[in-house]
């Protein structure tokens, strides 16, 4: 087991990708914090990883308050005394034409899936400087470099989060604190509104994509325990792209 | 074991990344052929591989430049295992030659060493993996090949850049087969390629650390986690990424 003794939070842990590396670290040994505003989701998450064995416990995070990523990190120490891995999964997503987007919208958006990862890596990276170690995984996008029409503000955040990983990485080096991203490409989850009941875009999507499959929450695993481990103990302020080849290939995404 | 029973192939793997990643591999499981212009290297690699009694190790002469020692390569590697699901393509040269100095013979030898050679072991083994239903290449590129670390270097690193280029293309062309591509870049590691080790004095490592994120030059055992991620199915969604390991150094401003 990588991930033997170690303690990870994952925000957005209620669904999608964030469950799916929540139960993946359990498997791997790692105690889980799963923090996100959805209680009901990050019950299930935890039952989810109790049914094998795991170890974990759901806290009531809304990321886009610094109080409550304050709190959710004082939870996880209270409870297991160390916090070795921070993955940022919460993010909000919304497709409104540029001229219609209120500021509201705006805001809603920048707030969580960007704001939401500064605060919860400033909670925990407190801890972590004390400990002179620490991972955090910041789940980006491949939007970070791809415009898809209607996306203005989730992709302005997301191409912000590689910026602030490699800062993050650069500042917190000399305390043994490495900081990466995962982007990834569409993954088959209800995040993905734009798949559902939407054949022809997921064919399109598909045929677009070298390896010839729509992405899993389950893709999107190996790559955050990878990061999350000592396998890259060498590697900081890093973007792993895990998209199946889409990014490379012509303009497959938003066409 | 996260490679059991898989095959691989390590090019440069008498010494430095290629022998670690070599090592690694079998630790975890896989048989490798040790591919290397130095058969005696090539033959140590392999005894310690066999030490650790899991899969098996054949050392293989191989000059990268030369076309048909890469197919031969492929072929006394099928001949010996039977499949190849791996290829590190590690093994690379590190010549000087700056755009006022560069003769077309040091152009050329970076071309051959670090690009041509490459692109005939990737060519040789496709269609056994194509036959399998899948394959993992990884290409060891450069941080060089990514950033300008020195200006004297402008073959050293077109080559490396250049094999990034072509880790995208071969991904794109070969993702339909289940066939992975990717390359990794290291930063600054303690080998002694291209007789490094002479040129870095305690002086000029302390002065290079400074500007590395974590403040360290990693041992060639850095490279073993990254490769064994590209090389198992915890990677099986990424392709045509190059994954920089260099400890920050890359992100730095």
């Amino acid at each position: 087991m990588r991930l033997r003794d170690k303690v990870a939070i994952v925000t957005g842990g209620a669904s999608g990708i964030g469950r799916a590396i929540a139960v993946g670290f359990a498997r791997e040994g790692a105690a889980v914090v799963v923090a996100d505003i959805n209680m009901m989701g990050a019950a299930e998450t935890v039952s989810q990883l109790e049914a094998f064995g795991g170890r974990g416990f759901a806290v009531e995070t809304d990321v886009s308050s610094k109080e409550q990523t304050d709190n959710m990190v004082k939870v996880a120490m209270d409870h297991f005394g160390h916090v070795d891995i921070l993955v940022t999964s919460a993010a909000v997503l919304e497709e409104v034409p540029v001229q219609d987007i209120t500021v509201e919208q705006w805001d809603n958006i920048i707030d969580v899936t960007l704001n939401g990862v500064l605060y919860s890596a400033q909670s925990a990276i407190k801890v972590m400087k004390e400990q002179g170690c620490g991972k955090v995984v910041i789940i980006s996008s491949i939007a970070a470099f791809r415009g898809r029409a209607g996306q203005q503000a989730y992709c302005a955040a997301e191409g912000s989060l590689t910026g602030l990983a490699a800062n993050l990485a650069v500042q917190m080096g000399e305390y043994g604190i490495c900081v990466n991203s995962i982007a990834p490409g569409i993954i088959d989850t209800d995040f993905a509104e734009s798949l559902k009941d939407n054949p022809e875009y997921r064919e399109f999507r598909r045929a677009h994509t070298p390896l010839r499959r729509i992405g899993k929450p389950e893709d999107i695993v190996g790559p955050a325990i990878f990061l999350a481990s000592s396998d890259s103990d060498f590697i900081t302020g890093e973007t792993i792209v895990v998209d199946g080849g889409i990014s490379i290939y012509t303009n497959g995404y938003g066409l | 074991m996260k490679l059991e029973g898989k095959v691989a192939i390590v090019t440069g793997a008498g010494s430095g990344i290629g022998r670690a990643i070599a090592l690694g591999f079998a630790r975890e499981g896989a048989s490798i052929a040790v591919a290397d212009i130095n058969m005696t290297s090539a033959a140590e690699t392999v005894s310690q591989i066999e030490a650790y009694d899991r899969g098996k190790g054949i050392a293989v002469k191989l000059d990268i430049a030369k076309i048909e020692d890469n197919q031969q390569m492929v072929d006394e590697t099928v001949k010996a295992f039977g499949r190849v699901d791996i290829l590190v393509n590690n093994a690379g040269l590190r010549n000087q030659g700056s755009l006022f100095n560069c003769t077309p013979e040091i152009w050329e030898h970076a071309v051959d060493g670090n690009l041509r050679g490459l692109f005939w072991a990737m060519k040789a083994v496709t269609p056994i993996m194509i036959k399998q239903g899948m394959g993992k290449i990884i290409n060891i590129s450069s941080l060089q090949g990514v950033r300008q670390c020195n200006p004297d270097r402008t073959a050293y690193c077109s080559t490396k850049t250049g094999l990034i280029s072509l880790t995208r293309a071969a991904a794109v062309e070969l993702g339909p087969y289940n066939i992975c591509v990717n390359a990794i870049s290291p930063g600054t590691i303690e080998t002694n390629m291209g007789g490094l080790t002479t040129l870095f004095t305690p002086e000029v490592i302390a002065e290079r650390c400074k500007y590395i994120p974590l403040r360290y030059r990693a041992k060639p055992e850095a490279l073993i986690g990254p490769a064994l991620f590209l090389a198992s199915d915890d990677s099986d969604y990424v392709t045509g990424i190059n994954m920089v390991v260099d400890g920050g150094w890359c992100a730095s401003d």
